[in-house]
């Protein structure tokens, strides 16, 4: 399917709607192409966390959609976002995942860069004459970088928002995570799983903050598992789904857990079972604060336009083509909490590893959903779940119930605003 | 011991070398077999060596891939 217009932001005031969506939206490689420049190319995305680059020289392969990223950290700890891409003649610098090097070399002609981008020299420098400048031919950087709690993110865009404009509201998220950790920071260390789906990057985007599909999809882990999980995604739930603005959106358990009262209980777990951890969050934050702490428990989180922090889990988006995506999974791991640490990845090895039902359940759907919206009719996408009943709340977020779409509607007026503003020439 | 140290960049195997009246490394370059003889004055002087002439050191002209002829009596 292909959309009925030519590009132009009026195609979009028209393709997206406040209460449906245009199938093209999915499948054309137009709209694709438009998305990364107006979005991805653009705004603010997650690149990676400051802990997976702990030593002066270490580096990890990264993205910004399709884009390779080289994420280092240089002999004065500074942390900078390089595109993977040898600046002579164009060659992809860096084939591991992760490493550690005091310069970067490339395998084609052997120009070297240090970890921090810039020309170290080349082979048989005679061949270029005396007058051939190093400084401009340094490795493409990502213009502006910025971290929050840890977590680094880039722009391809020299001006615009700050990180903390973009992040807005979602910011607090990022604090509910680091504060679960005895000494106040996440470290994502322990491996990531990387899953291709056919199908567009939106489809992910949008399921993540869903809780209308749960009792459905992940039908199967409800029925063989003893949780409280079930119950968030009812229409009883007292979860909310809440638009927090610039496309961040979230599914915010804590009304449901508060009632169930128990500690933990978001991680189908009880403090029995974590002593060392539950013992040192009581020494760092004081019993009462640490209990409200263990209640509410990890996020559910959809950072726009990439990063999902689903409780236990963190999930990088990564879009490919328009019918390509990846997914980068790692579980949380918290700093001064090693028994937590153990029995989060063991979790979610069992929710998203090779044997897990949650990502195979959830990527069967977006498969099934990328073929399904190219047929011709019905040409649109409902997205009318709570409309009658959403409500501004006290912070003065639009806010629904916890099966509501309140939370793709908001990101989808996020994505028409992106694709239509005027862009700077 | 040998021990080796790599990344994707290069490859070596390093070893406490005994021959010697004082122990120092010996560093072989996996990908061409040549050896190079570190004692403990030259290793301290590396940790003594500011970054930016550790970063001259890495340009590939400056010593491996040049057409200048190699100091008197060294190989190239």
């Amino acid at each position: 399917m292909t959309a009925p217009t030519p590009s132009s932001g009026s195609r979009y005031q028209r393709l997206i709607e406040d209460d449906r969506v245009h199938g093209s939206l999915y499948t054309d490689p137009a709209v694709f192409a438009d998305e990364m420049e107006r979005i991805w190319y653009r705004t603010w995305v997650y690149v990676g966390h400051e802990s997976e680059i702990p030593e002066p020289g270490d580096y990890v392969v990264k993205s910004i959609g399709p884009q390779s990223i080289i994420m280092s950290r240089d002999r004065q700890g500074g942390v900078h976002l390089l595109l993977n891409r040898c600046s002579h003649r164009g060659n992809q610098l860096c084939e591991a995942r992760r490493g550690n090097t005091g310069a970067l070399r490339c395998q084609y002609h052997g120009w070297t860069f240090g970890p921090d981008g810039a020309l170290l020299g080349y082979p048989f420098r005679q061949g270029y004459g005396p007058d051939t400048p190093k400084s401009g031919l340094g490795l493409g950087r990502v213009p502006r970088t910025d971290a929050y709690q840890g977590f680094v993110f880039g722009s391809f865009a020299e001006e615009g928002p700050t990180l903390l404009e973009h992040l807005g509201s979602a910011r607090e998220a990022l604090d509910r995570v680091a504060r679960l950790s005895p000494l106040g920071r996440v470290e994502l260390t322990a491996g990531w799983l990387r899953h291709e789906v056919r199908a567009n990057w939106k489809m992910l985007v949008e399921n993540e903050t869903d809780g209308y599909h749960p009792q459905f999809v992940h039908s199967s882990i409800f029925e063989v598992g003893e949780s409280h999980v079930a119950e968030v995604y009812s229409e009883k739930s007292a979860a909310t789904a809440r638009d927090l603005g610039g496309g961040h959106t979230e599914h915010d358990l804590r009304p449901q857990f508060r009632h169930i009262d128990v500690p933990l209980a978001w991680f189908g777990t009880t403090e029995q079972r974590l002593p060392d951890y539950c013992r040192a969050m009581r020494e760092r934050h004081g019993d009462t604060t640490a209990r409200e702490i263990l209640v509410d428990g990890s996020p559910h989180i959809m950072i726009f336009p990439n990063l999902f922090i689903a409780e236990i889990q963190l999930f990088v988006i990564q879009p490919l083509a328009v019918d390509r995506t990846v997914q980068h999974v790692t579980p949380l791991q918290f700093a001064g909490a090693p028994d937590l640490n153990r029995r989060l990845l063991h979790q979610v090895s069992g929710s998203v590893g090779p044997a897990g039902f949650l990502l195979a359940d959830d990527s069967e759907m977006y498969e099934r959903n990328q073929r399904g919206v190219a047929a011709r009719l019905p040409e649109w996408l409902v997205l009318r779940r709570g409309l009658n009943r959403e409500h501004i709340d006290a912070d003065g977020h639009l806010a629904g119930a916890a099966t509501d779409e309140t939370t793709q509607r908001a990101i989808w007026r996020h994505i028409r605003t992106l694709l239509t503003e005027e862009c700077p020439a | 011991m040998d021990e080796t140290v790599e990344n994707e960049f290069a490859s070596v195997t390093v070893a406490v070398d005994e021959a010697g009246n004082d122990r120092r490394l010996r560093v072989r370059d996996n990908r061409t077999g040549r050896v190079a003889w570190f004692d403990a004055l030259l290793l301290e002087t590396f940790v003594w060596t500011p970054e930016s002439e550790l970063r001259a050191l890495l340009d590939p002209s400056r010593h491996r891939w040049t057409a200048d002829p190699a100091p008197e009596g060294e190989p190239r």
